[in-house]
């Protein structure tokens, strides 16, 4: 057709093509300028962007140019953001903005609102009624919370193809309570039927609520579905229209979806943020007096546990410290730390095996031993009475020697073998503590006592008078007495010494007995009483009951004639000497 | 997923109920039928790929003194004519509601269920009525509530007529 055309623009050979010229040439002139319309493209762009406007306005009603432009507007959009998304971003900036903001807003203001309520009841008088009614019901006690506070909730929201019956939607405040939603859905329609059947009623009326109880339904009619609303309390007037509006932009929406319904509710998925917003909750809010009255127990109430914890608090911590000052006190243990840690008692140092049992020094101080943490590191203390315990397991010693020490030395007196000591010589610096070890035999006091109580003074028969040369025994018995009177005035102490005054058995009772008695005394006269002020001394007059020997000879019977020295040592004079 | 709704039509005591209790679990008291006179099922069927959500209408027997009421069957996408076959009038009872229907919804598929098997020597219904009727186009079944025979099928029919109506 090109061919065609650009053969009259060559000069016309013949008086034929001038003739073709003068009857087609406006036709040729006009082909001429529509074949440039169809085959050059800038023309083509200049006359399509010049109707194109108006062809989209044509047909915005229809829904097809939108379904047809949909993907390539996605796959642009997904483009633009893969290249860049800032431009898309700084476009969306004015509107995402005050939504994000109204979004958050809304959650904090559910947030805090649900929290105020929650701490308003969980002190009031009330809220302890309402605890005891969820107690005696077996109710949670969130709901029974709920129903008391309650003003209205809306509990499911049913979206319903008017004409079948059949659910297009359903929403519920409570996850779960959506069960057999379809066929509520469908039951709710022929409850309506029968209704409006029964009563004859117009075309256009139909039942708009039923009420059962706490709960109701509120209906809202539209010309293709229906909007059903499951309320418990009592609603404002007000819902109404939010329902109605609701349903309103959801025929605005999904008008041809609803006419063209034929089973699939797919599509109403789209109508669920519609009917979020018909999701509606009031709870009654109390008087501010009785709010300012409940803040003012409650904080009564915080300022008394305050106290009574403030107060436990600082009497555990007197306890602690006179439980603390009693492990101080105690050999055998060292405190390195005592502290209060997350609420337990923490302490912590050394204790010698032997030592006290530290737990057994928690009772009487009252606090509980299960709030006490103790960490004891063993060790062996060099306190006296550890070091004589553990010689005491090491050295095995023989009946009658004890030990003592002192600075190092470990001392152990009474009778022992010479091998004993040689072994506990060789053994006893081994325990910590001990340089050296000495053995000093049998204690003062108690050599002193033996050695009184040999003494035996004679006498004449039936006489009381000293037989002669006895001097250097009475001056042996002198002298011991006057180091016995010394030993105890150093300690403190008391002896005692009885000068016992015998008889041989010739002769009777009641002529012994008093010569006895005069040989004793005769024996006290010839010591320093005054010197002797730590001692105790007496006499005896024991006739024939003690003799010496059996009295059956002379020799024997000038024996028995005799006064000897009984001597009792104070009960604590013998460990004292020990432990010196 | 698609729902349908379907109804369950016939005379008195020709086993509808027991024909969907056969079927599906209730969640509501049989009680409805004789007070709103409708009782509603659901039960849940696959027609080859397509899952189909059958939204069952129970509606209360048609006799003497109760009606069907006709705004019960809008909407429907087909229905079960159900018929006693130990009883011949329940096949003219199921005729007539068979015209009510379509003179409310229109040309939906339906099926007519012959009930009662499990009673053949108490057979009423004539061979000759039933050849009419097919011959008329219409699908028959024959079931038996007692023993479960066939009711699956009956209700499957349904589905698989609808969707092809679709």
């Amino acid at each position: 057709m090109a061919e065609t055309l650009e053969k009259p623009r060559e000069p016309a050979p013949d008086r034929f093509d001038e003739l073709r010229s003068l009857i087609v040439g406006p036709e040729q002139r006009e082909l001429r300028t529509l074949s440039a319309h169809v085959l050059d493209p800038s023309v083509q762009v200049r006359d399509v962007s010049r109707v194109l406007p108006d062809a989209i306005a044509l047909h915005s009603k229809d829904s097809q140019l939108t379904r047809v432009l949909a993907p390539t507007i996605e796959d642009a959009l997904t483009a633009s953001v893969r290249r860049d998304p800032r431009p898309l971003a700084d476009a969306l900036f004015p509107v995402m903005g005050p939504a994000i903001r109204k979004a958050i807003a809304h959650t904090l203001a559910a947030m805090m609102d649900s929290l105020n309520r929650t701490v308003e009841q969980s002190i009031s008088l009330r809220a302890l009624q309402w605890r005891w009614t969820a107690f005696r019901t077996g109710k949670p006690f969130g709901e029974i919370v709920l129903l008391n506070t309650l003003q209205y909730r809306v509990e499911q929201v049913f979206l319903i193809h008017r004409e079948t019956g059949l659910l297009l939607q359903h929403l519920s405040a409570d996850l779960g309570a959506g069960h057999h939603a379809d066929q509520i859905s469908a039951m709710l329609t022929a409850i309506r039927d029968f209704v409006s059947d029964s009563f004859h009623t117009g075309g256009s009326d139909s039942l708009d609520a039923l009420r059962i109880g706490e709960l109701s339904v509120l209906v809202e009619q539209g010309p293709h579905a229906v909007l059903a609303c499951v309320v418990r309390g009592t609603p404002p007037p007000d819902v109404h229209a939010r329902f109605e509006s609701a349903l309103e932009s959801i025929h605005l929406r999904f008008g041809p979806a609803l006419e063209e319904f034929r089973g699939d509710a797919a599509p109403f998925e789209a109508a669920r943020p519609l009917l979020e917003a018909c999701l509606l909750s009031q709870y009654r809010t109390s008087a501010a007096s009785g709010s300012y009255r409940r803040w003012a127990v409650a904080g009564i109430v915080l300022l008394a546990i305050a106290a009574i914890w403030g107060f436990i608090r600082i009497r555990d911590g007197r306890r602690f410290e006179t439980y603390v000052d009693r492990l101080r006190a105690q050999p055998g243990i060292v405190v390195v730390s005592a502290e209060r840690a997350g609420g337990r008692f923490v302490v912590s140092g050394l204790r010698d095996p032997l030592a006290a049992d530290p737990t057994s020094l928690v009772a009487g101080t009252g606090l509980s031993p299960d709030t006490i943490d103790a960490r004891w590191q063993p060790y062996q203390a060099i306190d006296a009475a550890f070091i004589t315990t553990r010689a005491g397991d090491l050295l095995r010693p023989p009946p009658g020697v004890s030990f003592s020490y002192h600075d190092g030395v470990l001392t152990a007196t009474g009778p022992a073998r010479p091998r004993w000591i040689a072994d506990s010589e060789r053994l006893a610096p081994a325990l910590a503590g001990v340089r050296r070890f000495a053995f000093e035999g049998v204690a003062p006091e108690v050599r002193l006592r033996q050695s009184l109580e040999s003494t035996v003074l004679l006498f004449p028969r039936g006489e009381a008078r000293l037989i002669p040369n006895q001097e250097a025994v009475i001056q042996a018995a002198i002298d011991g007495l006057a180091e016995l009177n010394d030993l105890m005035r150093a300690r403190g102490a008391r002896a005692r010494v009885d000068l016992l005054g015998h008889t041989d058995a010739d002769g009777t009772e009641i002529e012994n007995a008093p010569l006895s008695r005069r040989r004793a005394e005769t024996v006290r006269a010839l010591l320093p009483i005054g010197r002797l002020d730590a001692l105790d001394i007496d006499v005896k007059a024991l006739a024939s009951t003690e003799p010496l020997t059996p009295g059956d000879t002379e020799d024997s019977k000038r024996r028995n004639r005799r006064v000897s020295v009984r001597v009792a040592l104070p009960a604590n004079a013998a460990q004292a000497g020990r432990t010196r | 997923m698609i729902q349908s709704k379907i109804c369950m039509l016939g005379g008195f005591g020709v086993g509808k109920t027991s024909l969907v209790s056969r079927f599906v679990h209730s969640i509501f008291s049989d009680k409805y039928l004789t007070t709103v006179g409708v009782k509603i099922e659901k039960k849940s069927v696959a027609v080859g790929e397509q899952q189909v959500d059958l939204i069952i209408w129970d509606i209360y027997g048609e006799d003497d003194f109760q009606k069907v009421r006709a705004s019960y069957l809008r909407g429907s996408s087909g229905y079960l004519l159900v018929a006693d076959g130990t009883r011949r009038e329940t096949l003219a009872t199921a005729r007539a509601l068979q015209d009510l229907a379509q003179s409310v919804i229109g040309r939906v598929p339906f099926v007519l269920v012959l009930n009662k098997t499990d009673l053949a020597h108490q057979w009423e219904l004539p061979e000759s009525d039933l050849v009419d009727l097919a011959t008329g186009g219409w699908r028959i079944v024959r079931t038996s509530a007692k023993s479960g025979t066939n009711v699956e099928a009956a209700f499957d029919a349904l589905a698989s007529s609808m969707l092809t109506a679709r």
